[in-house]
């Protein structure tokens, strides 16, 4: 039986196709729950459950082929004038650790909220940002690699 | 008034045995081989440990607990000081620790490797019945329970028996035979947990024996090994300017109170409550294993890599104790990742009832070796 | 409250108050600090320590624009400039903005921190001495002043400094121009080896070793060295010196061989275990959080307690000054409880000497609020800072920035040479945080990728982990030569809440300085030329610090390193302090810090600064005996 999945669990998909990062990676940060109730928390509930329930139906449709996928995702999400500057926000709080506030332009057409202003999410947010794991780098003042460390290229998988 | 106080520097306390040996004669170590195949054994067992506080460690949420981390933290820094001092004289007596084996990794939940069998050790998270486990750990001996041939009772009846080994087979021949330059000296190691020691640095054999004594004395000192009697006296050994053994800091989280410069052993900690927050803990699923996960499945890959850093850094350290010590500044750099790993690993949720990941301390084996 | 008399009394817990109240106090005499920052910021016991920094962490992670002062509490009872608040200066009213009124033509664009440890709790930890000919520019190329100072006799010093900052480096490797064989004592080795270089630093010296540099007619051969840091490293065993201590009988601070022989690294101000060795937290500006760099705190907390009293958020506003003498009767400060208000007391400090350490522009500041030092005319006037020309590239492969230590290794070639009379002397850092400084990287390249070029997903990620990495930035710091219209005033239009004045600067670069922008641009096309750097610098006309140069726009940036308002000399008419650092004018007034530098030479200011700091505690305690 196939359960229904809720909404948080429908964004944290969605992250995963927007920000080219695995399902646990993101869980990894535990900072899942947090940023999904910060888009709320500016959009509203009512486009976060859209935005993520047409993700949800696009990652259902066509979970066999990345590129149809990926495809799908630029046409009906990234090129939306309601979603796209959303979709983009997401990718910077992970990557960031940040709110950014959205464009002028999505903010006269679909309203602006209190918190819908530029600044870091939280402590973690800024330790958690996933900029720097790209870059095989850590936050400046965070996750510390250790004595000399920076002698070397950094670590990747042993294998 | 606004007057600056500089802070002292903690003294270390160490708990010394009184009295003579009490390992009898069917239990001693009567041959060269046999010492070293001990202090292989001595270091295996001072590794046991770490997996088991490192999973206590990582599970407190960022932030939370901090005085209970910072105990927790100190003496995984001293397990891993034991670790290079146990080496250190093994391979002073010209033997060859062996750290990246198979075998060398406990499978969890398990008994502390040559020990009676009294207790069980598990990798879990920070929690009552944790510190319960680790008090057991670093439980002092009994006096009254001498212990059977390799089947020690406590961590402190096996030290003794390596300490008497030293002395009496340094007594017909000079033991010391290991090349100085596989000694770790101070330089290497750094972050707390007390002093290396190099044993063979000067040739003398008197001076080598004198130090791996001393070695052994800081590995028993800070750890459980000394007599129960300890418990029965009046020894004041506590105050905020002394690092005292692992059992009683161990005991002040379970108490939830610091122990004051007055306090004894009998009397336990009078002072100020240790806040403990059991529930600031990751909720991780306790002596997790790789095969618990789907093959191929995004956390079983993790759980992978986790042991892959952990294998990475037991391969460094195997290459520090065999002669190229500079390699313990990267095998520090591995602890690193193995921390951000494991609590990345403790976020992910697996189970029912919202237990998550966690570490798993698997051997893995790892190309290219 | 009885007015109780000190022997010696500092203002400022920064760096240079710190080793002369320590070295004072070592000597058995009594010493009292007024530090106008919170008392927050020096409880020294574990636990309050330990929070109170997490705090200043805190605050760093949770700010938007992570600048030297983002982690430590912005006063308004003492406040700090704020490099954000430099912009252009246009029309012909000040900028008064921020915390300093600037005057211009330029934006002084360099800060400090007003707070306990000073300045030292967000400096990178360079710990360069300068060189012998920065000491005598006027004899040698005709350019600025001598000082009154030789670098043989500052040397001695220089190891009380390197000894009390804990400096790491290889002595065998710093071969600079211009130094003849006594640069470096016999034998003589810093405390701890050199901090590791970075990845990057060996695969740009690769590239660049031994290549010729033309610049007009001359040629010059580049090289790259390791940079001496005040940051914890492996101790070197073969270093045995113990810490300077006053031999009354000698009437001079010695620095013995002690008998214990390897050093220990200072950990951090809460745990001696936490710090022990630079973890690569790449954040050393604006906060070590391991504390493995040095800070001033940690010589506070070496000093004797029983002989040093330090009074927090207490702001010195003036100098009580004997009209007929010219003697200093005490200090004046204002006292403050609360942090959010203007409420505060007037207390005086006094002592038998006094000495200001409150950093090159506060303490001219101070003095010129005072009536003090006025023969001269000097005071307030020559401030200096290296102008930091930057630039930029993508290195053919990736070399990892954003790791380690600011900067681990630079280029000394154009330190010292004959060029110094048509163009201002530089060191060249390699930098270790890739675009981060000029272009606000790798957020900037985020941003860029989403919104731009819009990317997502395994593409985002890819084109990330493909070009940041690549990321190269050099730096040219360049000398900036004394000039008396480059200055601190005050305005009676101009305080703080507390009734304090607030700094009015005037700047502006030389053509003398401007010239070596030109070079480093020269510099920098042979280099990327030759390596295969793909060169991305670019200068925003609109950015608060951009100037033109024969027909060519720059934008530098201040270093941090301020200089010169109140320089020693020769004699009271040219110069603010002797070369005892006592002002010609107040037999009893001492100061101390870079503003008495009468030059800058191309060394990061504060282990010269803190030689002098030495030296001046050793003149105070002849005063003393």
């Amino acid at each position: 039986m196939k359960k229904k999945k809720d909404p948080a669990e429908q964004f944290l998909e969605l992250s995963a196709r927007l920000t080219g990062f695995e399902r646990v990676e993101l869980q990894g940060t535990g900072l899942s729950e947090e940023y999904y109730r910060q888009l709320v928390g500016v959009i509203g509930k009512e486009l976060c459950d859209e935005l993520c329930l047409l993700s949800s139906r696009l990652i259902e449709e066509f979970h066999d082929d990345e590129d149809e996928l990926n495809a799908a995702l630029r046409r009906q999400i990234m090129a939306s004038a309601k979603f796209g500057p959303v979709a983009r926000n997401i990718i910077q709080m992970w990557y960031l650790g940040s709110w950014i506030q959205m464009p002028p332009g999505w903010r006269s057409q679909f309203g602006t909220a209190p918190n819908d202003v530029t600044r870091v999410i939280s402590a973690e947010g800024y330790i958690q940002s996933l900029v720097y794991n790209v870059m095989g780098a850590h936050p400046p003042a965070a996750k510390q690699p250790g004595f000399g460390s920076w002698g070397q290229p950094p670590d990747s998988d042993p294998l | 008034m606004f007057t600056a106080k500089p802070g002292a520097i903690r003294k270390r306390h160490q708990l010394l045995r009184e009295g003579a040996p009490s390992i009898p004669k069917e239990a001693r170590i009567k041959t060269v081989k046999a010492l070293r195949q001990h202090l292989q054994t001595a270091i295996e067992l001072e590794h046991s440990t770490i997996p088991p506080y490192l999973c206590a460690l990582y599970s407190i949420e960022e932030g939370s607990n901090q005085e209970a981390a910072q105990v927790i933290k100190s003496v995984v820094m001293e397990e891993m000081l034991h670790m290079i001092l146990a080496s250190n004289v093994l391979n002073a007596i010209g033997g060859k620790p062996s750290i990246n084996h198979p075998r060398f990794i406990p499978e969890y939940p398990t008994y502390l490797p040559h020990s009676d069998k009294a207790f069980i050790v598990n990798l879990e998270k920070f929690s009552p019945k944790t510190v319960e486990t680790f008090l057991k750990i670093e439980s002092p001996a009994a006096p009254d329970a001498p212990p059977e041939p390799d089947n020690y009772q406590t961590i402190g009846q096996f030290y003794e028996a390596i300490e008497q080994a030293l002395i009496e087979l340094s007594q017909k021949d000079n033991i010391f035979t290991g090349d100085p330059r596989r000694q770790v000296t101070p330089e290497y190691y750094y972050g707390g947990g007390g002093g290396i020691i190099a044993i063979t640095e000067n040739k003398h054999p008197r001076v080598a024996l004198e130090k791996s004594l001393a070695a052994l004395r800081e590995i028993v000192g800070q750890g459980e090994g000394v007599h129960h009697t300890i418990f029965d006296g009046d020894h004041r050994l506590f105050g905020e300017e002394v690092e005292y053994a692992h059992y009683f800091r161990f005991n002040e989280i379970k108490e939830r109170r610091y122990y004051t410069n007055q306090d004894t052993p009998l009397t336990g900690p009078t002072g100020k409550p240790f806040p403990v927050d059991y529930k600031k803990v990751y909720n991780m699923q306790p002596n997790p294993k790789m095969k618990d996960y789907p093959r191929g499945s995004e956390v079983r890959q993790k759980t992978l890599k986790f042991n892959r850093i952990y294998m990475s850094l037991l391969d460094a350290l195997h290459t520090a104790l065999n002669g190229r010590p500079d390699t313990l500044l990267s095998g520090v750099v591995k602890m690193y990742d193995l921390k951000y790993e494991a609590v990345e690993l403790m976020k992910i949720p697996v189970g029912k009832d919202g237990a998550t990941a966690g570490p798993s301390f698997e051997y893995v084996a790892v190309k290219g070796r | 409250m009885t007015e109780k008399k000190y022997d010696v009394v500092i203002v400022g817990a920064g760096i240079a108050g710190a080793i002369v109240a320590k070295t004072i106090a070592n000597a058995g005499y009594r010493v009292l600090i007024l530090e106008a920052g919170l008392q927050a910021g020096i409880d020294l016991n574990g636990n309050e320590t330990y929070l109170n920094y997490q705090s200043y962490l805190e605050r760093f992670y949770l700010a938007n624009a992570k600048v030297p002062n983002s982690p430590y509490p912005n006063l308004k009872n003492a406040p700090s400039p704020n490099v954000l608040d430099t912009a252009q200066i246009t029309g012909t009213t000040p900028d008064t903005n921020g915390y300093f009124v600037q005057n211009g033509p330029l934006p002084f664009a360099s800060d400090y921190t007003r707070t306990p440890g000073g300045t030292t709790l967000h400096w990178l930890g360079t710990t360069l001495r300068m060189l012998p000919n920065d000491f005598k520019l006027k004899t040698e190329y005709g350019q600025g002043i001598d000082w009154p100072i030789s670098y043989d006799e500052l040397r001695p010093y220089y190891e009380m400094a390197e000894r009390e900052i804990g400096v790491s480096g290889e002595v065998k490797e710093q071969k600079y121009p211009g130094t003849g064989k006594n640069y470096w004592g016999e034998d003589y080795v810093l405390p701890m080896h050199k901090i590791p270089q970075s990845y990057i630093d060996k695969k740009f010296s690769e590239g660049v070793d031994d290549m010729k540099i033309s610049i007009g007619s001359r040629e010059f051969k580049m090289r790259i060295t390791s940079t001496p840091q005040g940051r914890n490293s492996t101790p070197n065993h073969r270093y045995k010196l113990s810490p300077p201590v006053w031999d009354p009988y000698q009437q001079r601070l010695v620095l013995e061989k002690s008998a214990e022989g390897a050093y220990e690294p200072v950990g951090s101000t809460w745990d001696p275990y936490t710090g022990q060795r630079c973890e690569g937290n790449a954040s050393c500006v604006p906060i070590c959080p391991v504390q493995a760099k040095y800070n001033a705190l940690k010589t506070l907390r070496s000093a004797r307690e029983s002989n040093l009293e330090i009074i927090t958020q207490a702001v010195a506003s003036s100098l009580e000054i004997d009209s007929a003498s010219g003697r200093i009767n005490g200090i004046t400060y204002k006292r403050y409880q609360n942090p959010d208000s203007p409420e505060h007391t007037v207390e005086t400090a006094r002592g038998t000497i006094y000495v200001i350490a409150a950093h090159s522009v506060e303490t001219a500041k101070l003095l010129i609020a005072s009536g003090a030092s006025k023969t001269s005319d000097q005071l307030g006037r020559n401030l200096m800072d290296h102008a930091v020309f930057l630039t930029w590239g993508l290195m053919p492969e990736k070399v990892y920035p954003f790791r380690g230590p600011g900067s681990t290794s630079n280029s000394p070639v154009f330190r010292d040479g004959e060029f110094r009379r048509d163009f201002a002397a530089f060191i060249m850092p390699i930098d270790n945080w890739g675009w981060n400084w000029p272009t606000n990287a790798p957020t900037s390249n985020l941003s860029q990728a989403v919104n731009q070029l819009n990317m997502f997903g395994k593409q985002l990620r890819d084109h990330i982990a493909g070009s940041v990495p690549r990321q190269l930035l050099l730096h040219f710091e360049c000398e900036q030569l004394p000039v008396p219209g480059n200055r601190v005033t005050i305005d009676p239009q101009y305080v703080d809440q507390l009734g304090n004045y607030r700094p009015v600067i005037n700047y502006d670069i030389t053509d003398y300085t401007r010239a070596s922008f030109e070079v480093a641009t020269s510099i920098t096309n042979q280099i990327f030329a030759r390596v295969g750097i793909e060169n991305f610098s670019q200068y925003d006309p609109a950015s608060p610090d951009y100037l033109v140069y024969n027909g060519a726009g720059y934008s530098f940036s201040g270093a941090g390193h301020l200089v010169g308002t109140h320089r020693m000399g020769f004699d009271r008419y040219d110069s603010v302090v002797n070369r005892d650092q006592r002002t010609w004018d107040h037999e009893n007034l001492f100061l101390v810090g870079c503003g008495n530098m009468p030059t800058i030479g191309t060394s990061n200011p504060t282990l010269t600064m803190s030689a002098l700091a030495f030296w001046a505690a050793e003149n105070i305690l002849k005063d003393l005996k």
